[in-house]
């Protein structure tokens, strides 16, 4: 049972392997981008922040 | 907040910091969670420039949950891998089910040309393969040997016990050796 199991791994690892290998690499731009998305979704908490205090001093007067 | 004191933390306490004001957090949970998720959906894919476009997606939706993320919620990563396997499911059945052979070759520059072709042959014949087995076995087999996600992070993610998970993935691959078994020849394993 072992014996069938060390078998059926040494089998597939050849084939995990190249498909492991075939992986690009992201590019550059990719990690851009997602920096900029973070930095333009805090903008946006921002803004919604301060539109919501605004709305709340409005309601306060 | 430190550079060093920020790589430190967990996922969790990053996505937190973030959602607080520290725009470095999400740089280093980008850095760390980035090449998994891409990975991830590249194996699912097979087009580099849908996995990036995914792994773009899932991180912003992660950016817009991360004011309301709460710590008792799943692990980061669990649910970046929930987001990243719907966003696959949804973009494999946007290309109308674009079969496998039309999706084109990732371009390698690598030296070796035989060896080159040798591994697309196999990762196809591995690709076509996983494609035959059960959600459960598919996913289980390309965490552990395509992702090199631990057995517990696979039983996270699935939300299975370790003990299944073991289960999963010796029976996912008995069937993979066994339809691989046929090709062998054509794929040089007398070579090995």
């Amino acid at each position: 049972m072992i014996d069938q199991k060390e078998n059926i791994n040494l089998e597939l690892d050849a084939f995990f392997t190249s498909a492991k290998r075939s992986v690009p690499i992201p590019s550059e731009s990719l990690k851009d981008k997602i920096r900029q998305d973070a930095q333009q979704e805090t903008l946006q908490w921002d803004t919604h922040t301060r539109k919501i205090s605004k709305r709340m001093v409005a309601h306060s007067f | 907040m430190p550079f060093d004191q920020l790589s430190g933390m967990d996922d969790n306490a990053l996505l937190l910091a973030y959602a607080n004001g520290t725009p470095q957090a999400a740089q280093i949970l980008s850095e760390r969670l980035m090449p998994k998720i891409f990975t991830q959906a590249f194996h699912r894919i097979r087009n580099k420039a849908d996995a990036e476009d995914i792994a773009q997606e899932a991180l912003l939706r992660l950016w817009r949950i991360a004011p309301d993320w709460q710590q008792d919620n799943a692990k980061v990563s669990t649910w970046l891998y929930q987001v990243v396997t719907n966003l696959c499911i949804d973009r494999l059945r946007h290309k109308n089910h674009e079969h496998l052979d039309s999706i084109p070759e990732p371009t390698d520059t690598r030296p070796n040309a035989t060896d080159v072709i040798q591994d697309q042959s196999r990762a196809n014949a591995l690709y076509h393969a996983l494609a035959k087995l059960p959600d459960h076995q598919r996913e289980a087999v390309a965490m552990r040997h395509l992702e090199g996600l631990s057995n517990p992070e696979i039983a996270d993610n699935l939300q299975l016990s370790t003990e299944a998970v073991e289960s999963l993935i010796a029976r996912g691959k008995q069937k993979l050796s066994k339809i691989l078994q046929y090709q062998k020849s054509e794929l040089g394993y007398q070579d090995d």
